[in-house]
């Protein structure tokens, strides 16, 4: 797994309110159909904001950035750049 | 229409409601007195409102303006909505500090750190108190409910249409997602009715509330997407800046697993309300049909005056 994606599970063990374990839902599987809130979703964005120091632009807030691990990696990737393997 | 343009058209009609003794000034944007005959019509609007609503044989419920601080807390109002909030400040102190709070009052001096929080708010939508009192499992022939009341919002405005006390009309259901779904499409053909019959003209289109912030932007984007949000525009000011005069919305379980409220089968139960904003339908008529209720069409004071 790697390093963003490990990031995530650990911000939405925290912050998501999930039904399952954060760390073994699929990377494609629905966050929402897991139990993710829209107040939950909310929460989740400050906590990545605040780990790596960015700001989600408007066009990233939607329903879709926030739907899955794969997104929000994706989503990370766009803004950070592509993740370097050390 | 510019900006400038439409602070004239606001103002404009605000100033021809105080000429017409329809609204009595009290010097706060957004807080006036209303005239016997402004009430009258406001009776009229909310009565046919009530009515659209009966054939379901709704419970029907009245409150004060105002919810238990603890309930205005756990609807997150502070989280989502605090530009507008207005939770209610008391005194409480001692001689010492009574003392200190006239001296600032005479110094003209801010006084609110001599103020604390009270137990109760002002309530920002009239079905707020409905909902922590449905706490515990519904019966079978529980779940449709309907109430009227004044509500406060923090925006100062010389909008007439935008008043921060107002009353609203608000009908409620709380079940399975499926009932009031179904609920919430009856009422989609209910309000056009009632918009027509009161002469106005509208158009309809998915919504959001008024999110603070960037949290609030997600949460905006979000009630969009899931269409939760339906409301009813009305362009008093003309087709670009229309004004919200009903609403429905989808709550899905947000009230239901925030108060513990489940369906009879024991499932936590959805909800969604219905509500008219009863000033802001008044103000649309008198701007639609003049400040003189004498040359009202008749087929309108036939709905306000049954």
């Amino acid at each position: 797994m790697s390093e963003r994606t490990e990031t995530i599970r650990n911000i939405l063990s925290k912050h998501g309110k999930l039904n399952g374990s954060a760390d073994t839902i699929g990377e494609d599987k629905s966050l929402y159909s897991a139990g993710l809130t829209s107040h939950a979703s909310v929460n989740v964005m400050l906590a990545l904001e605040d780990e790596f120091d960015i700001e989600f632009p408007e066009r990233m807030l939607t329903r879709s950035t926030f739907e899955t691990v794969a997104n929000l990696k994706s989503a990370l990737d766009n803004l950070l750049g592509e993740e370097m393997s050390v | 229409m510019s900006p400038d343009d439409l602070l004239l058209a606001h103002a404009d009609l605000r100033d021809r409601l105080f000429a017409a003794k329809l609204l009595i000034p009290t010097g706060v944007d957004g807080l006036y007195g209303r005239s016997a005959i402004f009430e009258s019509v406001l009776q009229g609007v909310d009565a046919a409102a009530y009515s659209l609503g009966l054939a379901d044989e709704p419970t029907v419920m009245w409150f004060p303006p105002m919810i238990p601080r603890t309930t205005f807390e756990a609807v997150d109002y502070l989280r989502n909505f605090p530009q507008l909030c207005g939770p209610v400040f008391t005194f409480s102190g001692d001689n010492k500090a009574h003392s200190e709070l006239v001296h600032r009052l005479d110094e003209h001096e801010d006084y609110s750190s001599c103020l604390e929080l009270s137990e109760v708010a002002l309530t920002p939508a009239c079905c707020y108190p409905v909902y922590p009192s449905l706490v515990g499992q519904l019966g079978e022939d529980e779940g449709i409910y309907s109430t009227m009341g004044y509500c406060f919002r923090h925006e100062p405005s010389v909008d007439p249409m935008r008043l921060q006390a107002f009353r609203q009309r608000e009908h409620i259901r709380v079940g399975t997602p499926d009932q009031v779904l179904d609920w919430r499409e009856v009422w989609l053909d209910r309000i056009p009715k009632l918009l027509e019959s009161i002469g106005l003209e509208f158009r309809s289109d998915f919504a959001n509330d008024p999110f603070f912030g960037r949290a609030g932007r997600l949460m905006s984007m979000s009630q969009r997407e899931q269409q939760l949000k339906i409301e009813w525009l009305v362009p008093v000011f003309g087709e670009d800046d229309p004004t919200a005069c009903v609403s429905a919305n989808y709550h899905q379980n947000h009230f239901g697993e925030l108060f513990g409220i489940t369906t009879p089968d024991a499932a936590e139960a959805h909800s969604g309300c219905v509500g008219f904003g009863l000033e802001r339908c008044v103000v649309a008529m008198f701007a639609a049909h003049g400040t003189d209720v004498t040359k009202w069409p008749d087929s309108v004071t036939k709905v306000v005056w049954p």
